[in-house]
C-alpha cells in the first residue's frame, strides 16, 4: 500500500494507488458494500466523485469499473482514508468483485470527476435516491451533517429488498422517507410521486440532490424546475478511462460546451456533449438534455 | 549467443530509436485518442519518459463527434465510435500545444481531414507551430461518414492524401493505416511511393455488438472500431506483411498491454510501437512497457534495441 503501481507520486489527484480490501459483505440480496483502506488524502475527495476499480490483471474483464464514493472516513493526513463502495451485482465485473475477500490488494484510480457543490449557507436539502442510487448520496449526507446542514432523504425501489441504507441515514439523524413500487414498505408508488405529494403539505426544500435511474432523475428535474428549486443530479454512463481522455462517456446537455463557439455554431455543430467523467458525474439538472440524453 | 549475455552488464542498453528523422528516447509512443492531449495523464505519468506522444486526432474545424453510447466492452477489447470529437486545429494550437511544449517528449500531431485539401491545409498550419515533431496522418478512422477510412482503403486516394500533406510540410509524416482492407501491402506501398516517412498500423478493426434482450445495437453508431488485446494477433500479422513490403519504418499498434506484447512487434520488425487501449485501463501502461522492454534487453544481453528489430527467427 501507499505506492502507485508505477511507483510514481501524485499531488492533489487523481491518484493511481493500491488499496486494501477491509470487507466486502453482501448487505442485501445481490448488493455488496466494499470497504477499502486507501492512501488517498481525505481532503482531496468530494462527495459525488467516483473511483475506477481495476477488475482483473488479465484482459477480461478489460476496463475498470466506475463507482460512486459511498462513504468516507478520514484516517489522518499521513494515512489516507477508508472509502466504501456500495454496488449491485449486475454484470461480469461486479460478479468478480463480489467474490473478493478481505485483504485483497485493489488497483484503484480516483477521486475522479466533479462532486456535488455545496455552499456555506444552504437551507433544507432533499436527497432523492432510486435503488442503487443511494450509493452516491451517503457521503453527501455525511458531509451535510458535518457542516450542520438540514436535510431529508427519500429512497425508492422496486420492492423492500431494493431499499438500502435506511438505518445508516437514520444513524446520521436524517429523516428518511421510503417508497416501493409494490408498497411492500413505505409509500406505494414511485419515489418521485412521493416527493411530489410531500411538497403539497411541507415547505419546499432549498435544493435537491438526486441519484438513480434516468427516468427518476428526469422526474425530479421536472419537479425542481416547476418549483424553481436548484437540483443537482449524479449521472452514470459506460466509461473507459475515467480521466476525460477517451471521450467515450459523453451525454447530451443543454449547456454550452467549452468547444462551442461562434465558429462551431456557424458550421451547424451542436456541441452539447459533455463527459460524465470530467464535467460530471454531477450536473445541474437544468443543464441535462433530458429528451435526448 | 545473445541469450547467454552477462547477468549484470556494466551498461544500460540503448533504448533510443530514430524514426522518420525523429529521435525517440525509447520506442514506446502513446497512441492517438487514448492519451488525450497529455494533460489528462500528467497527474499520474511523467510525460518526459514517453518515447513520443501522439495527440487526439485534430481536424481543421472542431468536431462534435457521434451521439452516445459511444463505447462498449467486449471480450478482451472494446468497441468505440467516438467520431473524432476534437477541439479543432486553432484551439489545439492555442490551448493544448503550450502545455505539451514543456516536455522533452516529441509531440506528434494526428491529423484528419474530410478532403485532400483539408489534409494539406492542416499540415501547412501545423508546420508553422513550434513544438510539433511530426504528423501522423489518419487515413483510417472507421467512425466518420466522409473521408476517414475511405482514404485508407483505396491506394490511389491514400497516395493523393500523403502527397498533399508531404507538399505542405517539412515535418516527418507517419501515415496511420486501416486494417479493414483486403491487401494491406497495396496501401502501404502507395503511402511509401507518395513520400510517407513511416507507417503506423493498425487502427481499429470494424466491429459490432448487440444486446439480444433488447435486439438493439450497443453503440448509437451501430458499428465501431475494436481495440484492445483481442486484436493483437491480427495486428501482428498485418505488421508482418507490411514490414516485408516496404522499406520505410513501421510503427506497430494493436492491443499492446505488456512489454512482451511490444516485443512481439519489435521482433517482427517495427522500430517503435504505440500503446493505446492499455492507457485507458492502466494510466501508467506506457511506463511499465518501457521499463519491461529495457529489462528484457538487459536480461538477454542486447546492447541496443535496434539489434532486436526484425530479429524474428524463421528456420
Amino acid at each position: 500500500m501507499n505506492v502507485t503501481p508505477s511507483g510514481a507520486t501524485a499531488r492533489g489527484g487523481p491518484y493511481l494507488v493500491y488499496g486494501t480490501l477491509l470487507e466486502n459483505p453482501e448487505v442485501a440480496p445481490s448488493y455488496h458494500k466494499m470497504k477499502i483502506r486507501t492512501p488517498i488524502p481525505y481532503g482531496d475527495i468530494e462527495p459525488g466523485q467516483f473511483m475506477m476499480v481495476r477488475i482483473s490483471e488479465e484482459p477480461f474483464p478489460l476496463l475498470r469499473r466506475p463507482f460512486s464514493i459511498h462513504s468516507l472516513r478520514d484516517l489522518g493526513i499521513r494515512n489516507g482514508s477508508d472509502i466504501e463502495i456500495l454496488y449491485k451485482v449486475v454484470g461480469k465485473g461486479t460478479k468478480f468483485m463480489a467474490s473478493w475477500k478481505r485483504g485483497k490488494t485493489l488497483d484503484i484510480l480516483g477521486p475522479l470527476g466533479n462532486g456535488f457543490s455545496l455552499s456555506a449557507k444552504m437551507g433544507t436539502q432533499f436527497l432523492v435516491a432510486g435503488g442503487i442510487g443511494v450509493a452516491g448520496l451517503f457521503a453527501l449526507s455525511q458531509r451535510l451533517k458535518a457542516h450542520g446542514h438540514k436535510y431529508s432523504v427519500f429512497i425508492g425501489g422496486k420492492t423492500k429488498e431494493h431499499i438500502l441504507c435506511v438505518n445508516e441515514f437514520q444513524g446520521l439523524g436524517a429523516g428518511v422517507y421510503v417508497a416501493t413500487e409494490d408498497g411492500g414498505i413505505g409509500y406505494r408508488g414511485m419515489i418521485t410521486d412521493m416527493v411530489k405529494s410531500f411538497l403539497h403539505n411541507h415547505p419546499n426544500p432549498s435544493g435537491f440532490f438526486a441519484c438513480g435511474p434516468v427516468d427518476m432523475l428526469r422526474a425530479i428535474a421536472e419537479i425542481a424546475k416547476s418549483q424553481s428549486i436548484p437540483c443537482q443530479v449524479s449521472l452514470e454512463s459506460r466509461m473507459a478511462c475515467g480521466l476525460g481522455a477517451c471521450l467515450g462517456c459523453v451525454i447530451r446537455t443543454q449547456g454550452k460546451h467549452p468547444l462551442r463557439s461562434k465558429e462551431t455554431t456557424r458550421h451547424g455543430l451542436d456541441f452539447s456533449f459533455k463527459r460524465v467523467c470530467k464535467e460530471g458525474p454531477v450536473f445541474d439538472s437544468e443543464e441535462v438534455d433530458w429528451e435526448r440524453i | 549467443m545473445r541469450n547467454e549475455g552477462p547477468k549484470t552488464p556494466p551498461y544500460r542498453p540503448s533504448m533510443s530509436v530514430t524514426i522518420a528523422g525523429i529521435t525517440l528516447k525509447n520506442p514506446v509512443m502513446a497512441a492517438s485518442g487514448t492519451f488525450g492531449y497529455g494533460e489528462e495523464f500528467a497527474p499520474m505519468v511523467d510525460l518526459n519518459r514517453l518515447g513520443a506522444l501522439i495527440t487526439k486526432g485534430i481536424s481543421l474545424k472542431p468536431m462534435e463527434g457521434n451521439p452516445p453510447p459511444r463505447i462498449v466492452e467486449t471480450v478482451g477489447g472494446m468497441i468505440n465510435s467516438i467520431g473524432l470529437q476534437n477541439v479543432g486545429m486553432q484551439a489545439f494550437i492555442r490551448d493544448k500545444l503550450p502545455f505539451l511544449r514543456q516536455f522533452k517528449t516529441p509531440v506528434i500531431a494526428n491529423i484528419f481531414g474530410g478532403t485532400v485539401r483539408e489534409y494539406g491545409e492542416l499540415a501547412k498550419r501545423l508546420d508553422d507551430s513550434p513544438g510539433i515533431a511530426g504528423l501522423e496522418v489518419n487515413i483510417s478512422c472507421p467512425n466518420v461518414a466522409k473521408g476517414g477510412v475511405l482514404f485508407g482503403t483505396d491506394p490511389k486516394m491514400a497516395h493523393r492524401v500523403v502527397r498533399a500533406v508531404k507538399r505542405s510540410t517539412q515535418l516527418p509524416i507517419l501515415v496511420k493505416l486501416s486494417p479493414n482492407v483486403t491487401d494491406i501491402t497495396l496501401i502501404a506501398k502507395a503511402v511509401e511511393d507518395a513520400g510517407g516517412d513511416a507507417i503506423s498500423l493498425i487502427n481499429t478493426l470494424m466491429a459490432m455488438a448487440i444486446d439480444p434482450k433488447s435486439r438493439r445495437p450497443l453503440l448509437n453508431n451501430i458499428i465501431g472500431g475494436l481495440s484492445g488485446p483481442a486484436i493483437k494477433p491480427v495486428a501482428l500479422r498485418l505488421v508482418w506483411q507490411v514490414v516485408n513490403a516496404v522499406k520505410i519504418p513501421v510503427i506497430g499498434i494493436g492491443g499492446i498491454m505488456t512489454p512482451e506484447d511490444a516485443l512481439e512487434f519489435i521482433i517482427v520488425g517495427t522500430q517503435a510501437v504505440q500503446v493505446g487501449t492499455a492507457n485507458l485501463v492502466n494510466p501508467t501502461a506506457c511506463i511499465e512497457i518501457i521499463d519491461g522492454i529495457e529489462a528484457y534487453l538487459t536480461r538477454n544481453g542486447f546492447k541496443n534495441i535496434n539489434e532486436l528489430v526484425g530479429s524474428l527467427r524463421i528456420s
